[in-house]
């Protein structure tokens, strides 16, 4: 690295100075990126040579003697910079943090001077030493730089941010949103700032912020929508889509701005209420959007509305959609595909696979076959073994593959099952679906059978939800099946057990794993689980002992850091 | 303040180490021969760098051998400030509970350490008698952790819990180790009494304060605080070993010097602060500091200028930075090097009421453990008085840079390897490696 860096260096003499200043500014900026930051700051000294009032080269040189504590540097290309062109302001910003870094206030005062000489009707000065001022925590001169700022261009909203930091760190919660306000009537542009810096508001100081944003007057829009905002993050969403929708701006480009970033945002969030907040706002939106974006606006309005759990009204939007054949291409087979998978989680997937059937023309070879195989999951859950085979029989993709892979484990053709689920791997797709495919296979190899109907029968009802059923099920094929297996099928039936509610059988379960076959690959598993069934009825004493007797049996176990952590709190050493 | 001197608190336990490695090749604890060969057997190795999996817990692992009579070392400045445990059964029972790494050494191994010991700054100290550990905390549950009371707890050391009628009533004398944490000894409740006006924790805090106060004969809990901070005094002088952190730290030095001058607020007393407070201040009696002036406004929970930091004055407030732990003579200086060993130099910062110690205040004969470069103040302080020491950590958890009351407290077993939580245990061990009789 070294070696390539004198070479760059060497190079730089021999270029035109401009070319050289480019030439030195990207390997600096690989060479900060790759974490060489003394090389770094040589190369960006270097390009600032070339020029001197090359902001970008400017920022870097100031990030990175800032780790590399050469602030001196920085501080004298900034100077030199300014000398050449006294409105440079990246310069100026640099001077004046830098020597507030090195501690030399009274340098960094003088400075702030010349900059404010050099452009009287500029608040930007005011603005950094504000902010300098604020970051380390001395709120009175941060205040006095406002106060300043304020008299000289007679403007209350003048630095209206900086003041409502200021008051935020007094806990002056009331005023700071007075300020944000201010600061989002006269720049909208701040609103996510403002959002920011009011949402670690305690809880008996929010009533207060809410009616300084909503009440009437100057400001009153903006305010609103930031409180609106404000409310989306403390989890009010309702009262929020009521208070954003009762203060839209006009219809226009702003409008729209608006409903987007609060569906987007409300999206993100759990809950039913979030959703349904999204979901009207997306509606709403929908209506108003020019006919282009309107389809995918109604189609995410709809998956909001599913998610809130209103399929009806997830319907009612998709269904004109998915049966106009003039509409977007990508709209429609989108609307169609929510309305089949709407079908399959209301438990219909005949009438998925009917809908599927009716409108495949709209639809991509892809995404026909990723629904063929949400319908054969929808299958499986009503133990329609045949059907669900038949909903994936054009699928040849890898996903296919895995989905056929649980479809023969149920029908108990276990070789076969285990080798489609092998070959879908333990590393592809969402990580707890990996993880199941790993442990069925592992299950699968410790039972060594090529068929056991009766195994399927079992898991079949675990897919079906019904886990208790499992797990009595499960008990006389481990019986059955003995050797490696009898422990593993045990294994799974103390899971299916805990999932079904059952926990004392769960416990006897993971017990007898536990004593019979001490020496087998679930035993670490098993113990542990068995400890956390004692902790879960009370028994602390038990589950101690049950953890300390898990990890010195199998100090090399993967789960032993684990079980050391539930030790720890068993025992109350930790919270 | 000294960075650098030699304490001698060791002894003849040096004396006689440098003795065994300077015969290493023919005298090796656990050789044939050796005189400790029936008490050593075979040792293992802990290994304090960053091969070790859990630093915290590793400090209860050689607690408990020294506790059981085992022959235990102190490696210091080797390999992080490793240990040397016998090893039997119950060491690899723990070490295998905790998940604390160890290392087998042979007869070969062990030469080859002691001789890297014998050619670097480093230093073998036998630990010798597990330390009777105090926390001076009160009956009822506060609104913020105590990073001592949770670093014991997780290293599986024992300890017990006294608080102002133990100590009025003389019964410190029982202790070799006694930490002080959040405790205000200038009896003001942190000076709260406006931030957290009405808060339940607050109430019940300053009302069983009062109770103790007039259970105990004290005009208030001031009176009463002050009484405390002399018997501490007078704990260290007899040849304790005091370790304080955060708001203990300057508030037991306020006490201290306000011997005579009312320092309390009115809603402490009864009175206002003496308007001459500062230049009553008697620093003769403090232990650490002098010359610091008292924040007069009993509405900011500030209480002098000793703290570098003032996290609760918003005007004054300092930011965060990383403190650097002296690198000492561990031949020369082995009492100050067991306070520092760590395997990271360098550590962040974190606040507390009382964060650092403005080095202005400091006394000369303070001896400065860590310190943030460049900055007014130092964060580690230690020094000695009559036949005791005592040893200052600014801040109130190293794991929770911004430790807000009210806050969840810290997991431990999500910081295992802790540089901060380490110097609190080296504190806890330090006492294991003193020879001389410890009290009258």
């Amino acid at each position: 690295m070294r070696a390539r860096a004198r070479l760059a260096a060497l190079l730089l003499v021999l270029l035109p100075a401009r070319a050289a200043g480019q030439t030195a500014l990207a390997q600096a900026l690989n060479l900060e990126q790759q974490g060489f930051l003394g090389g770094a700051a040589a190369f960006y000294a270097a390009a600032l040579r070339a020029e001197p009032n090359n902001p970008i080269a400017m920022l870097g040189l100031e990030r990175v003697s800032q780790q590399t504590g050469w602030r001196d540097s920085a501080v004298a290309y900034a100077e030199r910079a300014i000398a050449l062109d006294s409105t440079d302001n990246t310069a100026r910003g640099v001077e004046v943090r830098q020597l507030r870094a090195l501690g030399r206030d009274s340098l960094a005062a003088a400075a702030l001077a010349r900059w404010r000489a050099a452009d009287p009707r500029d608040p930007l000065p005011y603005r950094e030493w504000a902010q300098l001022s604020l970051a380390a925590g001395r709120l009175d001169e941060a205040r006095a730089a406002v106060e300043r700022a304020r008299e000289q261009f007679h403007g209350a909203a003048v630095l209206a941010p900086e003041m409502a930091r200021v008051l935020v760190a007094e806990g002056e919660w009331r005023r700071a949103a007075g300020e944000w306000r201010a600061a989002v009537t006269a720049e909208p542009q701040v609103a996510g700032a403002a959002a920011f810096g009011l949402r670690p508001a305690p809880l008996e100081a929010r009533d207060d912020i809410l009616a300084t944003l909503t009440a009437p007057g100057t400001g009153a829009g903006p305010g609103r929508r930031l409180a609106a905002d404000l409310l989306l993050g403390w989890d009010e969403a309702a009262r929020a889509w009521v208070l954003l929708r009762s203060e839209l701006p006009p219809p226009g480009p702003l409008e729209m701005d608006v409903l987007r970033a609060f569906a987007d945002r409300a999206r993100t969030l759990e809950g039913a209420a979030a959703q349904r907040a999204a979901a009207e706002a997306y509606e709403l939106l929908a209506g108003i959007e020019p006919p282009g974006a309107t389809v995918a606006t109604r189609v995410e309005s709809a998956r909001a509305y599913a998610a809130a759990g209103d399929a009806a009204a997830a319907r009612r939007l998709l269904r004109p959609l998915a049966a106009d054949p003039s509409a977007d291409p990508a709209g429609r087979s989108a609307a169609i595909a929510v309305m089949i998978e709407l079908a399959v989680r209301a438990g219909d997937p005949g009438g998925a696979a009917r809908q599927l059937a009716s409108d495949s023309a709209a639809l991509t070879g892809s995404t026909r076959e990723a629904l063929g195989r949400r319908i054969a999951f929808g299958w499986l859950r009503l133990g329609e073994v045949d059907s669900a085979g038949a909903s994936i029989a054009a699928d040849s993709s890898l996903d296919g593959l895995e989905v056929r892979g649980w479809i023969e484990v149920c029908r108990g053709n276990l070789a076969a099952g285990r080798e489609a689920l092998a070959t879908a791997g333990a590393a592809g797709g969402e990580s707890a679906a990996a993880a199941e495919r790993a442990a069925t296979v592992a299950l699968l190899d410790a039972v060594g059978r090529d068929t056991l109907p009766a195994l399927g029968a079992a898991l079949l009802l675990a897919v079906r939800g019904d886990s208790a059923a499992a797990a009595r099920a499960l008990v006389p094929v481990a019986r059955r099946v003995g050797g490696a297996g009898e422990p593993a099928l045990l294994a799974w039936a103390a899971r299916f057990a805990t999932a079904g509610g059952d926990a004392a059988g769960a416990e006897a379960l993971w017990r007898e794993v536990a004593e019979r076959f001490p020496t087998s690959s679930v035993a670490p598993a098993s113990e542990l689980a068995l400890a956390r069934a004692l902790e879960r009825r009370g028994d602390l004493r038990g589950a101690q002992a049950q953890l300390e007797a898990m990890i010195l049996a199998h100090p090399q176990s993967a789960l032993v850091p684990q079980a050391r952590r539930e030790l720890d709190r068993v025992r109350g050493v930790v919270p | 303040m000294r960075r650098r001197g030699f304490l001698g608190v060791l002894g003849g336990a040096l004396g006689w180490l440098a003795a065994g490695v300077r015969a290493a090749g023919a005298r090796l604890p656990g050789a044939p021969g050796s005189g400790r060969r029936g008490q050593a057997g075979s040792l293992l190795l802990v290994p304090m760098d960053e091969a070790q999996t859990n630093h915290l817990k590793a400090y209860g692992v050689a607690y408990d051998a020294v506790k059981r009579g085992g022959h235990t070392e102190w490696l210091l400045n080797y390999r992080g400030g490793s240990f040397l445990v016998p090893d039997d059964g119950a060491v690899r029972r723990a070490t295998t509970l905790a998940g604390v790494t160890v290392e087998g050494l042979d007869d070969g191994g062990l030469l080859s350490v002691r001789g890297t010991i014998e050619q670097n700054n480093m230093e073998q100290v036998v630990l010798e008698r597990a330390p009777r550990v105090a926390i001076y905390a009160p009956p009822f549950a506060q609104p913020w952790d105590d990073a001592v009371t949770m670093a014991l707890q997780y290293a599986d050391i024992p300890f017990t819990r006294v608080w102002d009628p133990e100590v009025i009533g003389g019964e410190l004398g029982g202790y070799d180790w006694l930490h002080l944490h959040h405790e205000d000894f200038t009896g003001q409740d942190s000076k709260f009494y406006l931030t957290y006006a009405g808060a339940p924790w607050l109430a019940d805090m300053v009302q069983a304060d009062q109770a103790t106060a007039r259970q105990l004969r004290f005009a208030n809990v001031p009176a009463l605080k002050k009484a405390v901070a002399e018997r501490l005094r007078a704990y260290v002088e007899n040849g304790g070993f005091l370790f304080a952190m955060c708001t203990a730290t300057e508030t037991l030095e306020l006490a201290l010097a306000a011997h005579d001058v009312d320092i309390a607020a009115a809603f402490a007393d009864g009175t206002p602060m003496d308007p001459d407070a500062d230049a009553k201040l008697d620093w003769s009696r403090a232990m650490a500091c002098q010359n610091a002036h008292l924040e007069k406004n009993p509405a900011i929970p500030v209480f002098s200028d000793i703290d570098g930091h003032q996290v609760n004055n918003p005007a004054l407030r300092q930011p965060l930075g990383a403190f650097e732990l002296f690198n000492f003579s561990a031949k020369i200086d082995p009492a100050y090097t067991m306070l520092v060993q760590c395997h990271r130099q360098v550590i962040p910062d974190f606040y507390g009421v009382t964060t650092s110690f403005t080095r202005r205040t400091l006394k000369p004969a303070d001896v400065v453990l860590a310190e943030e470069p460049g900055a007014p103040w130092v964060k580690y302080i230690h020094g000695d008085l009559g036949r005791g020491t005592w040893t200052y950590l600014g801040g109130h958890d190293p794991e929770d840079p911004q430790h807000q009351i009210g806050a969840p407290p810290t997991d431990l077993s999500l910081h295992p390897t802790s540089p901060g939580y380490r110097l609190i245990l080296n504190n806890v061990l330090f006492p294991a490696a003193r020879k001389r009789e410890l009290k009258t």
